[in-house]
């Protein structure tokens, strides 16, 4: 009893700060928007093609780049896995490194790079590769190669750290019963390591929907993802109805996928998680 | 040093009662064993003598004063934990210098009390090593140190030798035993162990179900356990059901099967005429006989089991069920020998039968 | 050889991440001190000129440098506080809920921070008059929560508790376990926590770009403004500056409380 209170005493400072300045707000304002408007606003979104292409390209950039951070993201974090500690720190260096480095900094190397007078493009012509410079920046291609850059890093890093809890006598122990290194591979350290894939990949997608610094400086000003579609109605539109539907459909995107996840995976994870502890 | 006393001490949780009405008084310098499997209650004892969990009721008393009232940091009652619980950000001279430094003592003071108190567990020298630089048997050692450099009233040990392997176990025993003498440090030890318990206690208290089985001198449990459960919980492993007869100068026949045993019971047992009862016996108290006689009973050999100093039979065909004589003569039995083995009357115990035991 | 194979085509994506992920940052170092205004490969020469431009008052970066200083450090310190009292109270003790505690005290990282900010933005609008530090503010202190809850309750997980009763037992008082066995023992991760909470808070865009007023602009929001007038590598010089304080930030960081925090 005496604990429980320590306990909940402990807890009430954050508890009540998230209620008041987080929660509150929260749910204020999503029943403040239902009851001055009614669905009015979500029911335009869903209506309006402008909206749903909007929401489309979110999904479909988050997807891509979640996808490509995956594939190169997880030899990357084998190998990391694998290597003597002196290089591995060296890597964990550079992976940490740009994770450390404001979005707008990132950004602005990309636009360095991927400009129409960028370095990019300079070197293709300058090769005598093209004659005409490639329009990159400003494009989607743009957004999803700089999203890759901001992201890759998560998922490393939660690769990483399942890879290397995964005991090397494991493996081991299917190369003694006979199994090629590809076989190994796919029915032990892969299924193993499910946990740490599912985790960056949530972390990525999760990210990359809501992503605002990215899109406006890599997309340019035509190029529309939620989280910046809410920053143009409310600054430029003035349409702030608008930009609350947007919102809450964002942020119900994202706690579908999260329980989602939680729901397919759950079990599984659970019953992975006895065996792993070992 | 002092005196310390459990008056009806109780532990609930929930509907569970892990400590159920404890009573026991531990003189100055004593050192007491608290025996039993897990779940039997002797650590939630300890966490209530230390102070870390508060009794259902009853209560500790520590020379005359119930600590009811006291909190564990002033009741100057030292742990020495199981997995040790050594501080990992300090070094062996701040871990010792830990509680003396709470006390505020002159750094001068503090420094010779832990030097001296180094020496005595033979860590000289290693004060400026971290913990995780340190084996095994050294941690330990420090671990003790820390428990001891407080000078306190009371020292509790918990599963003290658990983590060592056999031959440190064997020499950290004799070292404990002679640091508590040194001092004279009133000392409670928890351990499932029954060899660490006889090995360095002055008294023994087996624990089952929350409840004090047995209290007495190593000698007492080990040879006259006062139950079959005790029996079985310090190593007995022969148990043989049968039935009382009467006794005669001091002898009371017990038919076990077709067979009777003599044992030696000098009137002291409640046990009538036709009452079922339960035989037991320790492995190196049966021996092989060269010829028969009273007690001498014969069987075959189902597996012989090297142990080193002695050699492990089951045999069977003696009575229903198997006994398991432990020998030295290695060589002469072999899995099928016949062999004939004598149960000296005055090692059996007897014990009246509890209803399905 | 397969084994070979899959070991070689490891490391070839392995290095062609790692130069992906340091490329864009190499540019930038290189363009902050090409003379020109157009950056080209090779550089034209060598100049400190955007270096100099930074400080010139037109940019503001040195104001917006002040104002995100004082939000990240403000927030951070109420941060760690307030996170490690509720890590505490989810690690030290056993009751039921504790999970739904944990993701109560980490919700801001699932929630969209343009949607937070907007909320914030209307409930500012009914209240008025909330000064622009305030706005910001109460937003960073919010996202950054998880962070300093994660790492610290990270720590706490595997926290040896026998070490506090140990502790007690040679005589400490509950404030002095507190102090001297529990904070130091859990220092690591109320570290890389306060660490990480203060990047972000430093480098946040959205929020502070909904939430700021107009005498009250944090620093990012100062570069992307100063970026769509004018493209120059006076942004590629601020851009350094900031990436030499990262790289000291992870130096700091590998020396107090190692990268293996991050692998989690």
């Amino acid at each position: 009893m005496e604990r429980k209170k320590q306990a909940l005493l402990l807890a009430l400072p954050a508890s009540l700060a998230l209620l008041v300045c987080f929660i509150g707000p929260m749910v204020y304002i999503l029943i403040r928007t239902l009851a001055e408007n009614g669905t009015a606003d979500f029911a335009a979104f869903f209506s309006d093609p402008f909206y749903l292409d909007i929401l489309w390209t979110t999904l479909r950039v988050s997807l891509i780049s979640t996808a490509v951070s995956l594939v190169l993201g997880y030899p990357t974090a084998y190998y990391m896995a694998r290597t003597p500690s002196r290089l591995k720190q060296a890597m964990v260096i550079v992976i940490l490194f740009p994770f450390l480095v404001s979005a707008v900094v990132r950004s602005y190397g990309w636009m360095v790079i991927l400009g129409t007078n960028g370095l990019l493009n300079q070197l293709l012509m300058g090769l005598g590769i093209i004659a005409e410079p490639l329009k990159i920046l400003n494009t989607e291609a743009a957004v999803i190669i700089g999203m890759i850059h901001l992201l890759i890093p998560y998922m490393i890093l939660s690769l990483v750290g399942v890879l290397q809890s995964i005991d090397p006598n494991v493996e081991y122990a299917a190369y003694s019963l006979g199994a090629s290194p590809m076989t190994t591979f796919t029915k032990v350290i892969f299924p193993l390591s499910t946990p740490g894939i599912i985790s960056g990949c949530v972390l990525v997608f999760t990210m990359s929907m809501t992503s605002y610094v990215t899109p406006k400086l890599l997309g340019g000003s035509k190029f529309r993802m939620m989280a910046t579609m809410v920053v143009q109605e409310i600054n430029v539109s003035f349409d702030w109805g608008a930009a609350s539907a947007i919102s809450y459909i964002l942020l119900a995107v994202i706690l579908a996928v999260q329980v989602a996840v939680v729901l397919i995976t759950g079990k599984y994870m659970k019953r992975m998680g006895g065996g792993k502890n070992a | 040093m002092a005196t310390l006393e459990l008056r009806h001490l109780t532990k609930k949780f929930g509907d569970f009662t892990a400590v159920d009405d404890m009573d026991l008084t531990v003189a100055e310098g004593e050192m007491i064993a608290l025996l039993g499997g897990s779940g039997c209650g002797k650590t939630t004892t300890l966490r209530m003598i230390a102070g870390f969990t508060e009794p259902f009721s009853g209560a500790v008393v520590v020379d005359g004063k119930d600590l009811r009232s006291v909190p564990p940091y002033r009741r100057n009652i030292s742990i020495f934990f199981q997995n040790y619980a050594l501080f990992p950000h300090m070094t062996v001279f701040e871990n010792v210098a830990f509680g003396l430094k709470l006390q505020k003592l002159p750094k001068a003071e503090i420094r010779e009390r832990v030097e001296s108190i180094l020496s005595l567990v033979k860590l000289v020298g290693l004060d400026r090593r971290y913990p995780r630089e340190l084996s095994g048997g050294q941690q330990q050692r420090v671990a003790l140190a820390r428990a001891l450099v407080t000078r306190p009233a009371i020292l509790l040990l918990d599963e003290p030798l658990s983590n060592l392997d056999a031959k440190l176990r064997v020499e950290m025993q004799v070292e404990i035993k002679r640091i508590q003498k040194e001092l004279g440090i009133t000392t409670i030890i928890v351990t499932h162990d029954h060899e660490e318990a006889v090995s360095l206690a002055d008294r023994v208290i087996v624990m089952n179900a929350g409840r004090i089985q047995q209290i007495g001198t190593p000698q007492e449990i080990f040879d006259r356990p006062v139950s079959p459960f005790v029996a079985d919980f310090m190593g007995f492993s022969t148990f043989l059901h049968g039935v009382a007869g009467r006794e005669e100068n001091g002898l009371l026949p017990v038919a076990c099967g077709s067979r009777t045993l003599l044992v030696r019971t000098d009137g002291r047992t409640d046990l009538a005429p036709g009452d079922a009862c339960v035989l037991t016996i320790r492995s190196e108290n049966i021996a092989l006989a060269q010829e028969t006689g009273e007690n001498v009973v014969t069987g075959q050999v189902r597996s012989a089991t090297y142990k080193g100093h002695t050699t492990r039979l089951e045999v069977s065909g003696c009575f229903e069920e198997p006994v398991y004589p432990a020998i030295s003569e290695y060589a002469e039995c072999k899995e099928g020998d016949t062999v004939s083995l004598y149960f000296p009357p005055e090692r059996i115990c007897v014990y009246k039968s509890t209803i399905g035991g | 050889m397969r084994d070979g194979r899959v070991n070689w085509l490891c490391t070839l994506v392995a290095i062609l991440v790692m130069l992906f992920l340091i490329a864009p940052l190499i540019v930038i170092v290189l363009a902050s001190f090409t003379p020109t205004a157009l950056v080209t490969f090779p550089p034209q020469g060598f100049s400190l000129k955007w270096y100099a431009n930074i400080f010139g008052s037109s940019t503001h970066f040195m104001d917006g440098l002040v104002k995100s200083l004082q939000i990240g450090i403000l927030a951070t310190l109420l941060d760690v506080l307030l996170g490690v009292t509720a890590a505490l109270s989810i690690c030290r003790y056993d009751f039921r809920g504790k999970n739904l505690l944990l993701n109560y005290f980490t919700s801001p990282m699932y929630v969209p921070s343009v949607a937070f900010a907007f909320v914030l933005l209307q409930v500012y609008s009914q209240l008025g008059g909330v000064p622009g530090m305030a706005r910001i503010f109460i937003g960073h202190f919010i996202i950054i929560l998880p962070y300093v809850v994660r790492n610290t309750v990270s720590v706490l997980h595997v926290f040896n508790w026998t070490l506090e009763d140990a502790a007690t037992s040679l005589g400490a008082n509950p404030v002095q376990v507190f102090f001297k066995i529990t904070i130091p023992l859990a220092k690591p991760g109320i570290l890389a926590g306060a660490m990480l909470a203060f990047l972000y808070s430093f480098d946040e865009v959205a929020l502070s770009s909904l939430l700021s007023t107009p005498r009250f602009i944090t620093l990012p929001i100062r570069i992307m403004n100063y970026m769509e007038l004018t493209f120059d590598p006076t942004l590629a010089a601020i851009s350094t500056l900031l990436m030499c304080a990262s790289l000291a930030l992870i130096v700091l960081l590998e020396r107090f409380v190692g990268l293996d925090m991050f692998m989690k």
